[in-house]
């Protein structure tokens, strides 16, 4: 069940009707079961095994805290958190490894392995959860249904965000306290997350997924017009998603974590990486980068480098086993590493430049976002060749013979006019929105304005999407 | 009575949900007229839905099948009162619930003809090209889908979820200017017999063949062929039981399409049909690679045109006509 499906809007609608009746453990309850059933939807052994992991997980928590000799209490966390790494890579490249090496491409029970949906993201949550039990940040969670409820979390379990432990065992304490105006923003993100993904990400979809199919057969303005396309529309894509989920848990009192604050406004790379997936790059940069920084200290800007490169390549590879995403961390990894060691040089340069400086606040930006689109061709490249192939034809003089580099065929991007009139509309009002919504005069004015406006605004957004639905029910990184 | 300023105040949950009731009612308005909007255009399944039912005392010939059939069978080609209620991608999950639910209807049928093709034993609506059909055939005939997660689905109920963006705006337009919506020609048998169709000669080449011979086998699933064979043994069985004679027919295909079938799944499919007639007392009339047909008879490799159709269903009539006919 895809949250765009009509399904489960009655779902949904349901689910918050049962909760609000409920009162005290059983809204805990109520919730789990929903989170469970919404996951049997998807694969019922799927369900099965995140129960299993689940339990295991509990016991392994309490054992944690149990035993006293720090040796054996590293020991096991050490283990445990090999066993849920181990889980994550089986179910990630079993199938890949099984057609490449047993069984020459044919089929068999090996090659039908397919991660479960919300693999990644319920086992960082819940490796993170013991990281925090071990290093004494939270206490251990006894209570069985909480504990179920935090990687089963239905809102959270497809594409995240990936919510820290002790905040959400700190929320579902309150859940009795829950207030009307959550509800309220609740829905009102949600409608915002559908304009963005059916809006927005939707009606640029068609042509990325064309250059990308066959990159030579277009122009050099074609690619360039469809790498930034990909940009805007993974941005759209998963800041949708994200925006759906958060909204869903405020109906259940969960209130998410952010991952996007308007990262093509990013400054610099670095900037850009705590703007953009903000739950999973801090979650690495909590477990992977600043342990790895600290046991590497004695190295210097070496050992700085290395923490960096370790940590970027783990954000290529969480997407999965393809060498274009492991290429993609690594030249975010390059990327992040010479801004981390010129940072300072060019923050004193500048400042003895006083009108450079002012060049920089837009140069900054800009190229920071053209860095991004230029990684992102390869991020959305099937194979590493595929994506060579995509760079060389962006280079005028060098794409097909026959194709002019001005070309523009509008026919071949399986696009129309009003489509990406529509999607260019929908990406600049969503740029304002997220930038109003960060602005307190904003919010007050928006809230000033008479009720029947503030309705007339959602009627015309729920027209748009309702008018824009495709019969594609995913998002990018449910597939993740 | 208390004053209205002693009257403690509303609790808030309660007036959120007044106001989101408030907020809802109109678009469930709009939802509504949509529906019912959408509900009135009509489409094949509507169509010979109602045509079965208008017909349903005089009809003594009943074919059911996929688009093979509804191409190229023409009922009044046939002697007596036929129906063609075959229709494109149905698969005989959908041929059998059809049978079940029509043939008690209709007091004059004395025979069905159940078309069987290449992938017939093999193929399913939900994991084909088009499982959208599944959600008309339980709108337009209380035909559920074979999953237990499809009957769930919003499109079982909805029309205007079934029809999508698309359709909202189609109905949107029906709503405001009332245009009746025409779709695919169909005759007042049933028949898909468009007068004026643009034959393009590379459908049937060996590479419009080959495109459609991989559209095919991608969806075709050898796991299917019990659970496909259970269907044709409960319409046979349904048939027997009320002595109602049992015709299987499979129609022509252009040779560069035979040429490129798989040649084990077909003489598997022909044995099972050959045991069912025995076992059924049936009959089967194959004309799969007839050489009464040429180039000029189809409109793709595994469709016939209405030429080809015409010539066929005379050439079937003739053959139903002589009850010792089989594999002619």
């Amino acid at each position: 069940m895809s949250f765009l499906s009509p399904e489960f809007a009655v779902f949904l609608a349901l689910g918050a009707l049962a909760f609000h009746f409920a009162r005290g453990v059983c809204r805990r309850l109520v919730l789990l079961l929903l989170s469970y059933a919404f996951y049997l939807t998807w694969n019922p052994r799927a369900a099965l095994l995140l129960l299993g992991i689940t339990v295991a997980v509990y016991f392994v928590a309490g054992a944690l805290e149990k035993l006293s000799s720090a040796r054996k209490k590293l020991v096991l966390l050490l283990l445990s958190v090999a066993v849920l790494l181990l889980l994550l890579i089986f179910f990630k490249c079993a199938g890949l490894l099984a057609r490449h090496y047993l069984t020459g491409g044919a089929g068999n029970a090996l090659t039908d392995i397919i991660a479960p949906i919300g693999l990644s993201y319920y086992l960082f949550k819940l490796m993170g959860y013991l990281l925090d039990v071990y290093w004494e940040k939270i206490p251990v969670q006894r209570n069985f249904l909480s504990l179920a409820l935090y990687p089963s979390f239905f809102p959270q379990i497809m594409s995240g965000p990936i919510q820290r432990a002790g905040d959400f065992f700190g929320q579902l304490a309150q859940l009795d306290n829950q207030l009307p105006d959550n509800i309220v923003i609740g829905l009102r993100r949600i409608l915002f997350g559908l304009f963005k993904k059916v809006v927005v990400a939707d009606h640029i979809s068609g042509m990325v997924d064309a250059v990308h199919a066959n990159p030579a057969g277009f122009s050099p303005l074609e690619l360039l017009f469809g790498a930034y396309c990909f940009a805007f529309q993974i941005y759209a894509d998963f800041s949708g998603v994200t925006d759906i989920a958060i909204g869903i848990g405020l109906l259940f009192g969960i209130k998410g974590p952010e991952n996007f604050n308007l990262p093509f406004w990013a400054r610099n790379i670095q900037e850009f990486w705590r703007r953009w997936h903000m739950s999973l790059t801090s979650w690495l940069t909590d477990y992977l980068f600043m342990p790895l920084r600290f046991s590497l200290r004695r190295f210097g800007e070496a050992g700085l480098c290395a923490a960096i490169f370790v940590t970027m390549i783990a954000v290529g590879v969480w997407h999965g086993p393809r060498m274009t995403y492991a290429v993609f961390g690594a030249l975010n990894g390059l990327y992040m590493a010479v801004s981390a060691l010129t940072l300072k040089k060019r923050n004193t340069w500048f400042q003895k430049r006083p009108l450079l400086a002012h060049v920089r606040m837009v140069a900054g930006p800009l190229l920071t976002f053209h860095l991004m689109v230029f990684a992102l061709v390869i991020f959305r490249a099937d194979t590493l060749h595929s994506a060579c192939q995509y760079v060389t034809h962006l280079i005028p003089g060098l794409q097909s013979a026959g194709i002019s580099t001005l070309r523009f065929d509008r026919g071949l991007l399986h696009t129309r006019q009003i489509a990406l009139l529509l999607a260019a509309l929908g990406f600049a009002a969503m740029e304002w929105v997220n930038w109003a919504g960060r602005q307190n005069t904003w919010t007050a004015r928006f809230y000033s304005v008479p009720c029947f406006v503030r309705w007339a605004a959602y009627y015309i957004l729920i027209i748009l999407i309702a008018c824009s639905a495709q019969e594609t029910r995913t998002f990018i990184y449910a597939q993740f | 009575m208390p004053s209205s300023d002693t009257l403690p105040p509303r609790p808030p949950m309660i007036r959120l949900v007044r106001r989101l009731l408030l907020f809802c009612l109109p678009l469930l308005l709009v939802w509504a007229a949509l529906e019912y909007r959408a509900r009135q255009v009509p489409n094949s399944y509507s169509i010979k839905r109602r045509q079965v039912e208008s017909l349903a005392n005089d009809i003594d010939t009943l074919i059911i099948g996929s688009s093979s059939g509804y191409y190229g069978i023409v009922p009044k080609r046939l002697s007596g009162v036929a129906y063609n209620l075959a229709d494109a991608g149905e698969t005989l999950y959908y041929n059998d619930a059809l049978a079940a639910k029509v043939v008690p209807m209709l007091p004059k049928l004395k025979r069905v003809v159940v078309q069987i093709q290449y992938i017939s034993l093999y193929m399913s609506v939900e994991d084909g090209p088009e499982p959208w059909r599944m959600y008309y055939y339980q709108q337009e005939w209380a035909i559920p889908p074979v999953r237990l997660k499809d009957r769930l689905d919003a499109r079982v109920f909805s029309r205007v979820a079934l029809n999508g963006p698309a359709g909202i705006g189609k109905s949107l337009a029906g709503l405001i200017h009332s245009q009746p919506y025409v779709p695919d020609p169909i005759d007042d048998r049933g028949w898909w017999g468009p007068a004026n169709e643009e034959i393009d000669p590379a459908a049937i080449g060996p590479a419009g063949a080959k495109a459609t011979l991989d559209r095919h086998h991608q969806y075709m699933i050898p796991a299917l062929e019990a659970r496909n064979i259970a269907y044709l043994e409960h319409t046979a069985s349904l048939l027997r039981d009320r002595r109602i004679e049992l015709v299987f027919v499979t129609l022509p295909v252009w040779r560069t399409y035979s040429d490129g079938m798989n040649k084990d799944s077909w003489a598997r499919t022909q044995t099972v049909v050959d045991e069912l007639c025995k076992k059924y007392n049936a009959r089967y009339l194959s004309y799969l690679t007839s050489p009464n047909f040429g180039a000029e008879d189809f409109k793709d490799a595994d469709h016939l045109n209405p030429q080809g159709a015409v010539k066929f269903t005379e050439l079937l009539d003739a053959a139903l006509a002589h009850p010792g006919t089989n594999r002619p």
